[in-house]
């Protein structure tokens, strides 16, 4: 199987990540841990290019993944174990979805509620005087008689 | 082609339509929330049965409309063999023809928008007028489409007329489009008679369920559900005004402006002192008492500083007159206002009128005073001037009270007093103007109390003549016939208790109110937020819109993401978690 070996820098929560190749080989066989989980063994001769990398690209299942820093050398055999992104992997699937945004960095409705932010411990108080009232300059005395 | 045509309304549909997002050929059609270029635009859309109720209503709310930008309202899916299709029956705004303030004509059409090929094929005969009418007004617009689209509708014909009335509420610019129903109706000129048929004789029976509240895209808590009236108008509330009846009015009550100089002269009037009556002056020198008592001593004619006996006893009478003439005072007390209307006569009290005290007598009860206004533009322009802020409106008189955010913040509050210069009673008044609220300058709330102070120059207990006013008034006018007056006893032979009883009560400030601060004024209370600058893209900010996340960038979350890709479970539930805590598309 074609495996590809790349480096990223872009965080796991990325959908389509930034990718710098560090090899392109030939795996020997990959082993299913569990539904998200394989392992891939590579020739020992591999080894160099598994150092330098964290994320690679099965050409056999079309799949992303993230390679778990811990790999295993056995006699010839490097064996890596990965597990699968499924955001690069349906990247494309993904944005054709359409769904119920919550949250966006750059689309916002200003005016919905939002929990997330810090307060500080005192309050600003301001005081706006309206322009008019009461002038005692205009005080009246009142005398009420009958007659 | 032969459409099924089961018009649905569909929110969801609508919206994937465009996701909610501008095209760059300057159709806008949005779903709701939002403002994409300053226009705002809030589509409702939802379907009500086909026996006789409209069936199919949109509210479009359109403010700050670009000039001659075509924008799709509406939309309805049209199906064919039940299946959604590329194709959707639209309402289009095409532009405004006239924007005076007395005459706002818009153009609308009526079309099918295929999604496939973005074209747009106009098939109503003629455009919609759109009239302003007075705010509040409903003005109906009716419009006749001819389309071809039933095809296979039971009269066989092949051009069916259809209606589609408009009905508007128009509000300056914000004109509220309503489409009442559909039907088919006879038409006399140049197409022949038909039989009115309802969507439902063209379409097939519509089934209720999938038009329930609850099958609704949006999950039915929006308008729509329960086939509201969608009526958010509101009406503005002025104050009805100052009563037409008062005190002022009645021939025998008379209301005095008077100063504090005319007040000293009325007294002096009332209760002269012995040195007045004696000698003609307050305060007669030694010699001239000494010469009195020597000729009082020796009987003979009174001389010297002392005034004539004839004169003395004049003064003694008006006295003994002038004493009882308490009786007839129903309260003095100050008001923190002037009054209007006044005309100047001499000072009546009783049966007898001072033309040597000249005073402003009142023809109105009422004065108003107007604090102005007060326009305070929203601080953060966001959630935090609402969720983040309280606010108290100090009134005069009054004291503090509550004030909600939406009454002021980003609009105009203003202050007026109706002062009842009679008992000293006032109505302040507080008035609304808000965006964010539906107030125009609308009474939003009333406070009463008293603000005045009253002088304790009768022997009445406050209290008697602040409330009832016409029944005190009448009461003292029949007992000072009688000369009694709560109490009040005169000794026609003894002066000293022609000075009434003065209440120990404490009834001198009846309202310390008169001591409070004399402008109004809001006191604002603001949290001080803190917001890290990498909190945008690092947790998102709101949104809780439907879209396509072909559309969207960033870091985005989706609470309850229902997703429909071929994957495997495990990776399908990984997708949701991950949407659910946050992605960056």
């Amino acid at each position: 199987m074609n495996i590809k070996l790349y480096n990223t820098v872009s965080p796991p929560n990325k959908v389509t990540k930034a990718l710098n190749l560090v090899a392109d080989i030939t795996g020997e066989s990959k082993e299913e841990i569990d539904a998200l989980n394989c392992a891939f063994k590579l020739s020992k001769g591999h080894l160099q290019g598994v150092q330098g990398s964290n994320y690679l690209y099965c050409t056999d299942t079309a799949k992303y993944y993230f390679i778990n820093p811990d790999y295993k050398i056995e006699n010839q055999t490097v064996t890596i174990n990965c597990k699968v992104d499924p955001l690069m992997t349906y990247a494309a699937k993904i944005r054709q979805q359409s769904v119920t945004v919550a949250r966006n960095a750059n689309i916002s409705n200003s005016y919905l509620l939002d929990n997330g932010y810090e307060m500080l411990a005192y309050k600003n108080i301001v005081t706006k005087e309206f322009p008019a009232g009461f002038d005692k300059a205009y005080d009246t005395i009142i005398l009420m008689t009958v007659g | 082609m032969g459409w099924s045509s089961k018009l649905k309304s569909d929110i969801g549909i609508y919206r994937s339509l465009e996701n909610g997002n501008l095209k760059n050929n300057n159709i806008i059609y949005y779903a709701s929330g939002g403002n994409e270029n300053r226009t705002e635009i809030w589509s409702y859309n939802h379907a009500i049965t086909d026996q006789g109720e409209p069936f199919m209503a949109f509210d479009a709310r359109i403010s700050t409309i670009a000039a001659d930008v075509p924008m799709i309202l509406a939309g309805w899916n049209l199906l064919e063999d039940g299946e959604p299709t590329s194709k959707y029956l639209c309402v289009r705004w095409i532009k405004w023809s006239t924007t005076t303030a007395s005459s706002l004509i818009g153009i609308m059409q009526i079309g099918i928008f295929d999604d496939s090929n973005n074209s747009w094929t106009t098939i109503n005969d003629g455009s919609i007028n759109i009239r302003q009418g007075p705010s509040g007004s409903i003005h109906t617009v009716q419009m006749h489409a001819s389309f071809n689209m039933f095809e296979h509708a039971p009269q066989g014909t092949s051009a069916k007329h259809t209606q589609i009335i408009f009905n508007f509420v128009s509000d300056a610019f914000y004109p509220d489009a309503r489409v009442r129903y559909i039907s088919g109706f006879g038409f006399a000129v140049g197409y022949g008679a038909f039989e009115r048929y309802t969507i439902g004789d063209i379409m097939g029976p519509l089934e209720s369920e999938e038009f329930g509240p609850a099958s609704l895209p949006d999950g039915g808590y929006n308008e729509g559900a329960g086939h509201g009236s969608f009526d958010n108008s509101s009406d503005i509330i002025t104050h009805s005004g100052k009563p037409l009846i008062g005190v002022t009015t009645a021939g025998f009550i008379n209301v005095y402006k008077i100063t504090q100089g005319q007040l000293n002269d009325l007294g002096a009037k009332l209760f002269p002192s012995l040195n007045q009556i004696v000698f003609g002056n307050a305060d007669p020198t030694t010699e001239d008492i000494l010469m009195l008592l020597a000729q009082i001593a020796v009987g003979g004619t009174l001389t010297g500083g002392a005034l004539p006996v004839q004169q003395m006893g004049i003064g003694l009478i008006d006295v003994l007159i002038n004493g009882k003439l308490i009786d007839y005072i129903l309260d003095c007390h100050v008001i923190p206002c002037s009054i209007s209307g006044a005309t100047v006569e001499g000072l009546k009290v009783g049966y007898r009128q001072f033309n040597d005290i000249q005073v402003a007598r009142a023809t109105e009860d009422y004065a108003e005073v107007d604090c102005g206004s007060l326009s305070i533009p929203e601080y953060w322009g966001n959630f935090l001037d609402f969720a983040n802020v309280r606010c108290k409106l100090y009134l005069p008189f009054y004291g503090f009270i509550d004030l909600e955010p939406e009454a002021w913040n980003g609009g105009t509050i203003s202050v007026k007093y109706i002062v009842n210069i009679v008992d000293g009673s006032f109505q302040a008044l507080v008035y609304s103007t808000s965006g964010k609220s539906n107030l125009s300058n609308s009474l939003i709330g009333q406070y009463g109390g008293t603000c005045c102070v009253h002088y304790p120059i009768t022997g009445l207990q406050y209290s008697n003549v602040i409330s009832g006013l016409i029944t005190a008034a009448t009461g003292a006018a029949v007992s000072a016939a009688s000369g009694d007056m709560g109490g009040a006893v005169s000794n026609a032979g003894n002066i000293a208790n022609l000075r009434p009883m003065l209440q120990k009560s404490n009834s001198y400030n009846a309202s310390n109110s008169f001591l409070s601060h004399r402008k109004p004024y809001l006191l604002i209370e603001r949290g001080v937020s803190q917001f890290s600058v990498g909190y945008q893209n690092e947790k998102g900010l709101p949104l809780n819109v439907y879209m396509n996340l072909a559309n969207v960038h960033g870091f985005t979350v989706i609470e309850d993401p229902v997703i429909n890709i071929d994957c495997t479970e495990a990776e399908h539930d990984e997708i949701v978690r991950l949407m659910k805590e946050g992605i960056i598309l």
